[in-house]
């Protein structure tokens, strides 16, 4: 008893001269109050860019570029000029986008913040200047040969890669995207989930314009799967108009058109309006040719499903 | 159990132990004593009974606040105290007569032109206070008001009826003796004063309201006349013009419309008459413009007060300034808890990982 009092007596001592000893730790270098605000203006623009307020997003990066500016950081500047741009450009401001990307390129001069401003700037062009686009994209494929894109900044070469194979697609050479998202994929370990989803849907897109509705279907009955794995409602719209094309190129229709009406039910929800109008005139092509009466489809839609998979 | 019945080791113990038990007795009552004593000496010496003292009175209208055993103070000190309290006979001028005695060295300081001032207490009682003499400048001759000779005291004797100059008493005083008489000012009582004062106030409140609600009125009052004299000026003003150029013209003294067409007599009438006009509204212009003088001291008054208000809201601040720094001390505290090793597991981890560039790639060349 008397040794347990003891070692009680001798704990309590050590951890008192513990706790006195951490209270003597020096105290942190203070930070400047406007690091401090700029920091708290980023965290903020952060979680409203996640939230998809792209608007507020779009104002509050512009505010901590500025603050940042003022503060002459300039790397941290060029990413919240990349990120108002990319805001930008999701609310359609194409040539607001464009001149804030090529702002935060020129502030960075190299580097895989480079690259990044140069990717997105190819996405903003494809919304504006086809040319432009071509241009710069021969220019960066030539730059990615020469500087090894591929060995050294991998996930920035499968964007690359992505973004070339997309816009072979548009241009209607399906085979070729085909050839180059392939490749791509070959790295596919070296990006993220969202990424790699983005690569395999453009696959499968090349597929369906090859003609191979089924196994277009089929990577895009698994690209549903993960969409939902991923909890990313866009994804997951996307998903189900790929599905819908596909049942339409296997002449499901009805299946294909309530599905169709799903996708672009989802994308209005979403405030997705372009996207959701094109799918609509879609299904309207699809209801003529197949002529089925539109009333009776509609009255047919399974609300509940589509409600549950934006919720998802 | 008698000790006989006890065992020699117990008996000597027992021995021993009543030894200390008379021991600690016997210390107990000297120490006992000793208090008592030391008690009894320091009573003597507040109450004065160890000092030497001589006897004084004076003459007040009313013993209300004063008792026996009250000190007399001197110069801030405790000089003496009250020693009897009587009245006087029904005839007399004044009502009471107070018996104090001073002790030794105090009654040194008081001589035949110190005098006795009532001193009021908060809670109603009174001190006798009597003030240092020897420095007036009274025609009779100063002194102080005993001497004492081989252990004994002769008091002064002021001059009476025939006698130019005081002397000191031929016989001592004795225990029969009242005292020198010291004149007493009674000054107002302050409290009584400030009491009557506030009573008064109070009485005189609701007609000070009244008063100010009159004012009131008379100002709307004012304003609602002066509205209506505004309106009435401008309504005078084409008439006043008119007045002007009819004088302008009856007054023009060769080849006047005056001169011309009105006799020389109706003439100066209608001028006297149309200046004496002019007169009465500049006279209302003056009036109008006192009043608006004063209804501007008004104003002047009614923004000083809403300044007093602004000082008040400002002084405050002060407070919130002060609750202010209270936050920032417990944030410091919070802070400095924060960097303790054994602690700061408690608190979340902070989260710098910089921001990246936000980048999403194309999906699908339909888009």
């Amino acid at each position: 008893m008397k040794n347990i009092r003891e070692s009680l007596y001798l704990a309590c001592f050590i951890f008192s001269g513990l706790f006195f000893i951490g209270c003597s730790t020096p105290a942190p270098e203070p930070v400047p109050y406007p690091v401090h605000e700029a920091e708290l203006l980023e965290a903020t623009a952060i979680n409203v860019m996640e939230a998809g307020n792209w608007k507020a997003s779009e104002e509050t990066w512009g505010e901590v570029a500025r603050k940042y500016a003022l503060l002459d950081r300039r790397d941290r500047q060029a990413i919240a000029l990349h990120n108002q741009s990319y805001s930008a450009y999701r609310n359609g401001n194409y040539e607001s986008a464009r001149a804030l990307a090529s702002e935060a390129a020129s502030i960075n001069l190299q580097g895989s913040e480079w690259w990044k401003n140069q990717i997105l700037l190819l996405q903003i062009e494809q919304k504006t200047s086809q040319e432009s686009r071509q241009k710069r994209m021969e220019e960066l494929l030539s730059l990615a040969e020469t500087s090894n894109l591929e060995e050294k900044e991998t996930a920035l070469w499968v964007l690359l890669q992505n973004e070339y194979g997309s816009g072979l697609l548009r241009e209607g050479s399906a085979d070729k995207a085909n050839a180059v998202i392939h490749r791509a994929l070959e790295k596919v370990n070296a990006v993220d989930r969202s990424t790699a989803w983005a690569l395999n849907s453009n696959l499968a897109e090349t597929e369906e314009a090859l003609g191979r509705y089924d196994a277009a279907l089929t990577s895009w009955n698994k690209l549903l799967e993960e969409a939902k794995e991923l909890a990313d409602p866009e994804l997951i719209a996307t998903a189900l108009a790929g599905q819908g094309r596909c049942l339409w190129g296997l002449g499901r229709d009805y299946e294909a058109i309530m599905i169709l009406q799903r996708a672009a039910k989802n994308f209005q929800w979403l405030g997705m309006e372009k996207e959701s109008s094109e799918l609509f005139e879609l299904i309207e092509q699809y209801m003529i040719k197949s002529a089925v009466p539109r009333e009776s489809n509609v009255m047919h839609i399974d609300t509940k499903t589509a409600d549950s998979e934006v919720g998802q | 159990m008698a000790l006989n019945d006890l065992t020699p080791q117990l008996r000597t113990q027992m021995d021993r132990v009543e030894k200390w038990v008379g021991f600690f007795v016997v210390i107990a009552s000297l120490i006992a004593l000793g208090a008592m004593s030391y008690y009894a000496y320091s009573t003597a010496v507040r109450k004065g009974w160890t000092k030497k003292k001589v006897p004084y009175f004076t003459l007040v209208s009313s013993a209300e606040g004063f008792k026996v055993g009250d000190p007399v103070m001197l110069m801030g000190f405790k000089a003496g105290v009250i020693t009897a309290i009587s009245p006087n006979a029904p005839g007399e001028y004044y009502n009471v007569t107070v018996q104090f005695d001073i002790w030794e060295p105090y009654y040194g300081y008081l001589w035949n032109d110190s005098d006795v001032r009532l001193k009021s207490g908060l809670l109603g009682g009174k001190t006798l206070e009597v003030s240092k003499g020897g420095q007036s400048n009274m025609d009779i001759k100063l002194s102080a008001t005993y001497k004492e000779e081989d252990g004994k005291f002769y008091v002064w004797q002021d001059p009476s009826g025939d006698e130019k100059e005081g002397k000191w008493s031929s016989e001592p005083i004795d225990k029969n003796f009242m005292g020198y008489m010291l004149f007493c000012y009674e000054a107002t009582d302050v409290m009584k004063s400030a009491n009557d004062l506030v009573n008064k106030v109070s009485e005189g409140l609701p007609g000070v309201l009244s008063l100010t609600n009159k004012i009131n009125e008379l100002l709307e009052e004012s304003t609602r006349l002066m509205s209506s004299a505004i309106g009435t000026v401008k309504e005078l003003e084409p008439i006043v013009h008119n007045v002007q150029a009819i004088t302008s013209i009856l007054t023009n003294q060769h080849g006047g419309l005056g001169e011309w067409a009105i006799p020389p007599e109706m003439n100066k009438e209608i001028v006297d008459t149309l200046g004496s006009v002019k007169g009465t509204v500049q006279t209302s212009e003056t009036n109008l413009v006192m009043l608006s003088q004063n209804l501007n001291e008004t104003l002047v008054n009614l923004a000083q007060i809403t300044s007093n208000l602004r000082e008040q809201v400002q002084a405050n601040s002060y407070m919130l300034s002060s609750i202010s720094s209270l936050v920032l001390d417990l944030d410091d505290l919070v802070q400095g808890l924060k960097r303790n090793w054994l602690l700061k597991g408690s608190f979340s981890p902070q989260t710098n990982a910089p921001p990246q560039s936000v980048l999403r790639p194309t999906l699908g060349g339909k888009r």
